[in-house]
């Protein structure tokens, strides 16, 4: 498996259309905020951006799905003009690993009210009422639907602030499914085990107590706080996507080389440690 | 004597998912697609969030000790075959 190639789905619901386009050269961004930064910074300086496209960007990592831990989504977007890095918890970064997606861009606004649902790399699109529970695969799916005036993924998950829904509020967006069917070779290497189950063991590292509240997936914790989302932070584990309570695994990159190796990844260990100054003078250079 | 995973305690279910983790590595495979446990999400009373577990009874051909081990809620309990036979005829 190499994580280098990027798999990207666009969605505009400005007319309704999607497409999937595969990016050979992002691979050095990894994953979450970082392979965010790369597709806003991207888009923008494209010919064909235009303000009112307000791309919202759902990405999640190389480590999603794999390892404990690695339970969050990457969301980023501008609202007001001012860059948004925000955290999701919940079953979402599953959802899309196993869509065999790296991240999600939605773009523009519809002019009516509309809802979609993605299998894998198909989106269908919904105007007029329908039952979001109805759609999507029990078991497999992840949803965001509006409750009241905030956007919630499974009615429980926030992010930080109501930035991010008044930008789907503003997109006439309701919500939206995803279901993820792909399913990948477990890695060969015994390493991945041993260390699948090192991360696992180290729960009394991870900085927030077990309350038993609704878990992200992936995470044996079940924290009070995974309701919250999170924003800002240590730019490698949320580039993973690891959750910020996880900072002590994840901010180690001999760890995170480790992971990454085992996945047959092909990061070197001069790409993680670059990593953070890359995607820090990209987010500065996204700021101005 | 063959041994059978229950999901005794799902309402100390969070929705981690590490069980079905667990279920489809031992078949070898990352991803949720055949896993012989799933994990639904129910809204229950007073919005609060409670979770159903779906086991299909393959799942008894593989390490059920472990997959029990790995919930960190302890939902699952495991019994032996010949007792679910006698508490169904009772």
């Amino acid at each position: 498996m190499t994580t280098l190639n990027k798999k990207i789905l666009y969605i505009n619901l400005a007319n309704q259309t999607y497409e999937t386009k595969l990016h050979d050269n992002y691979g050095k961004y990894i994953g979450g905020v970082g392979l965010g930064a790369k597709i806003l910074n991207t888009i923008e300086k494209s010919e064909e951006a235009s303000v009112s496209s307000e791309p919202i960007i759902f990405s999640i990592g190389p480590l999603n799905g794999y390892f404990p831990y690695a339970s969050k989504t990457s969301v980023l977007f501008r609202h007001h003009n001012e860059l948004k890095d925000h955290y999701l918890g919940g079953n979402l970064s599953t959802r899309i690993k196993f869509s065999s997606l790296d991240a999600i861009v939605i773009y523009g606004r519809s002019k009516e009210p509309v809802t979609f649902d993605i299998l894998d790399e198909t989106v269908i699109f919904h105007t007029g009422g329908v039952d979001l529970g109805s759609l999507g695969l029990p078991g497999k799916r992840s949803q965001i639907s509006k409750k009241g005036e905030k956007y919630l993924l499974g009615d429980y998950f926030a992010t930080v602030d109501d930035s991010l829904s008044q930008l789907l509020t503003n997109k006439n967006l309701q919500g939206f499914v995803i279901t993820g069917t792909h399913t990948y070779d477990l890695p060969k290497s015994e390493r991945y085990l041993e260390l699948y189950n090192m991360m696992l063991s180290r729960i009394e590292e991870i900085s927030v107590r077990k309350s038993g509240s609704p878990s992200c997936s992936g995470c044996p914790v079940g924290c009070f706080e995974s309701s919250k989302g999170e924003e800002g932070g240590n730019l490698l584990a949320h580039s993973l996507v690891a959750c910020t309570f996880a900072q002590k695994i994840y901010g180690d990159t001999s760890i995170v080389f480790s992971c990454l190796d085992v996945l047959g990844s092909g990061y070197t260990h001069e790409d993680i440690e670059n990593f953070p100054k890359l995607v820090y003078d990209l987010l500065e250079e996204l700021k101005k | 004597m063959g041994k059978i995973l229950k999901a005794t305690f799902k309402k100390n279910c969070i929705g981690c998912e590490l069980c079905v983790f667990e279920v489809q590595r031992q078949l070898g495979k990352i991803g949720l697609e055949g896993s012989p446990i799933r994990v639904f999400r129910e809204k229950g009373e007073k919005e609060k969030i409670v979770y159903t577990i779906g086991i299909d009874p393959s799942v008894n051909k593989l390490d059920v000790e472990k997959i029990e081990g790995v919930c960190p809620t302890m939902v699952f309990t495991i019994e032996d075959e010949s007792k679910e036979a006698n508490d169904y005829i009772e």
